[in-house]
Order: C-alpha cells, then sequence, then structure tokens
C-alpha cells in the first residue's frame, strides 16, 4: 500500500477556446474532415508536446516494442486525437453515428436488471467516457464521477450530451465530499462509473506489477466496492477501424468470504482489474493515454 | 451501550479493517495527522458505525470530529440522543 503525491493534477489538456472552436465546427462540418485535419496535426503534437511523447515512447518500450517507435506513437496520438473528436461530434450533434459491438455483456445485463447499484471502473485506455453514450438504457441511472479541474464549458456540454440516457455526473471536490454522493447512489441501486487508473483526491493507493514494474492505482473505487459490498465490473471501450467501437465488460469475480476486511478485499479487486486491463492493452496496445510519466511520476 | 464498549467496537475496527496500528489508538491521537485516516476510509467509518449502532453520520458532522476521544463522544452523544 502506498500514501504519496499524484503526479497527475486533476486537469485535461485542451483549452476552453479550442473546444468550443471543435464543437462549432462539428454542427456543420462532418468527422471525417476533421479526422484529416487531425492526421496534419499530430506530428507537430510530436514535436512540441515532448513530456505525452517521451512517456508513450516509454509505454511502448515496456509493452516490448523496439527500434523506431514514432509510427506506433503517432497511431496512439492520432486515435487519442479520433476519440476526442467522437466524443465532441456527440456533444455538438447528439446523435450516435458509431456502430458498436459487446464483449462479455450478459454480466452487465443481469447487474442492470438487478436492484443493487454496482461500480463501473475503467481506465484512460480507450474512450471510456463515451460508453455514457452508449448506453442507451432505462433501468438504472448512470453516475459519471469526472474529475472537477475540467473546464466547466467541457463539464456543461457532457451533461447536456448525458441527460437524455439516464445520466448525471459526479464531479470530484477536494473535500472528497463526492464519496458520499457516490456512496448515497449505490445505496439506491445506481450505477457509478469512475476511471481507477489514476490518483486524484486521496492518494491512497494499492502497487501491482503493471506491463512489467509496479504501478500505483487508487484505492478509491476498488474500496468503495469493498466496503458498500456491491458488484463491480470494468468497462473499456476500444476505437476499431472505421466508425466502430468494442465495448468490453469484465465482470471482478473476488470471492470476497475469504478476506479478512475490506482493504483486502479492495486489494484483490484491483488486482483483477490490473489483469484485466494489461489483456486489453494486448489486445488494443495503441489506446493507452495516460501522457505522464505512469510508472514513476505517479509514485513520486 | 456504555463508552467501553464503544470504544471496543471502534478500535478493533480501526486495527483491522483500516489497518491502524493498535499502539496508536489513543484518545489523544487525531484521525488524520496521527492514524492516517482519509477522507476514504471516513466511508468505511460511516458502514461500520451504520452497521454496529444502528445510526447513520452525516458528513458534515463527521468534519467537526478531529480526535479519537471526540469520535467516541460523538457516537456517545448520538446513541444517547436516539
Amino acid at each position: 500500500m502506498s500514501e504519496k503525491k499524484p503526479a497527475w493534477k486533476g486537469t485535461t489538456g485542451g483549452g476552453n477556446f479550442g473546444q468550443r472552436a471543435l464543437l462549432l465546427l462539428f454542427r456543420y462540418v462532418d468527422i471525417r474532415v476533421g479526422y484529416a485535419i487531425l492526421g496534419l496535426v499530430i506530428p507537430f503534437y510530436m514535436i512540441f508536446n515532448q513530456s505525452g511523447y517521451k512517456a508513450i515512447k516509454d509505454y511502448f518500450r515496456r509493452i516490448g516494442y523496439k527500434g523506431n517507435v514514432n509510427y506506433h506513437i503517432y497511431r496512439n496520438h492520432y486515435l487519442f486525437g479520433q476519440m476526442m473528436m467522437d466524443k465532441f461530434y456527440l456533444f455538438a450533434r447528439k446523435k450516435n453515428i458509431f456502430k458498436s459491438r459487446v464483449t462479455d455483456w450478459d454480466q452487465f445485463t443481469e447487474l442492470l436488471k438487478g436492484k443493487g447499484g454496482f461500480l463501473i471502473s475503467g481506465a484512460h485506455a480507450g474512450n471510456f467516457e463515451i460508453c455514457g453514450y452508449f448506453l442507451q438504457q432505462r433501468l438504472k441511472k448512470l453516475n459519471a464521477v469526472v474529475f472537477g479541474g475540467e473546464s466547466a464549458f467541457m463539464q456543461e456540454n457532457r451533461a447536456s450530451a448525458l441527460s437524455g440516457n439516464m445520466a448525471e455526473l459526479i464531479p470530484v471536490s477536494p473535500d472528497m465530499s463526492h464519496l458520499f454522493t457516490i456512496k448515497s447512489a449505490l445505496e439506491k441501486g445506481e450505477m457509478v462509473s469512475m476511471p481507477s487508473d489514476r490518483l486524484f483526491g486521496s492518494t491512497k493507493s494499492f502497487s501491482f506489477p503493471f506491463l512489467g514494474s509496479p504501478a500505483n492505482f487508487p484505492m478509491g473505487s476498488f474500496l468503495l466496492a469493498a466496503q458498500l459490498d456491491v458488484p463491480m465490473v470494468s468497462l473499456y471501450v476500444m476505437r476499431e477501424r472505421g466508425m466502430k467501437y468494442h465495448i468490453i465488460c469484465k465482470q471482478m469475480s473476488v470471492d470476497r468470504s475469504q478476506y479478512r476486511n475490506s482493504r483486502e478485499i479492495a486489494r484483490a479487486l484491483c488486482q483483477a482489474y490490473v489483469e484485466q486491463l494489461e489483456n486489453v492493452l494486448k489486445s488494443y496496445p495503441h489506446q493507452w493515454f495516460n501522457f505522464y510519466d505512469f510508472w514513476n511520476n505517479n509514485t513520486v | 451501550m456504555n463508552r467501553k464498549e464503544i470504544i471496543e467496537i471502534v478500535n478493533k475496527f480501526l486495527a483491522e479493517d483500516i489497518e491502524v496500528d493498535p499502539a496508536a489508538l489513543k484518545e489523544e491521537a487525531f484521525l488524520k495527522e496521527d492514524l492516517g485516516i482519509d477522507s476514504l476510509d471516513f466511508v468505511d467509518i460511516v458502514v461500520v458505525v451504520e452497521q454496529n449502532f444502528e445510526f447513520k453520520i452525516k458528513p458534515e458532522e463527521m468534519s467537526k470530529v478531529k480526535t479519537l476521544s471526540q469520535f467516541y463522544d460523538y457516537i456517545e452523544a448520538k446513541l444517547n440522543a436516539s
């Protein structure tokens, strides 16, 4: 168990002006035009955003890519930009133009039909945030935990795009009051989704080998699932060729009765999550979007 | 339930579930600074208090509780009031 300062400050890239411009553009322009522009911009981004470039280069080295990895970094950055555009296109048009296929969806449907609440953990791999738009259902309210460091403009647009989909946002707040909002939502039998790979707010974390080296993962979501005794699934929304997404759902099957306390259960849940994340990245190696030194800075 | 029983339940929980060093469980200990309890642990505390003492903790009430002694007092007062 670790308790160290996080490297990620809880803010996401992209200024207000750029976000507004993108939203306006997609009201009138086809998304493919955006992809074409993106393809031209990426090399400059790789040159001028050195910290992100280095972080992703390090990631590719860790997963065994040798020699010149610039093509792979380009592809990673391009996919990230493409998914950002997909999100903004949904904000702008409020219409889902993407096709999706699902894996292991039965477990998710069962939880959806059940009375109890459950936690959905995601990662900055693929387009986790877009899952709120794909989950067209009227059975359970979805509460998406988002980092309060994002611009008000982004939060407003996300809330607006999700509003017709039984979804609401829970911003992470410095006083940690969001934990009680999450608790209350789960007790009411609702769904709560949150990314589980970045340390923010509470600095308590579990350390596990991840892609060959120890990395810290925040305790938050796992401890909540253990404390409140609710099921936990991990959900990955991965981009595929064409206008397609692959939604992968994995239940974290942990025999909770064999552990002494909620910490131990949380640790087992986290371990299952880390293993699942590794497996997803094996199939989609270009879709890892933590553009900072995840292994070292995470444990400063 | 008397104070001694409250102390026993709380200390057992803090040592076994939150994994606080039993030697650090002194009445004057500060929850955050001395015992390392943060907001995430408070969720655990809220759940355990609900299960063992059958009342709901309001987060704003807990923000006034700084030491272990104050926490025992808080539970005692709540139980006496019910």
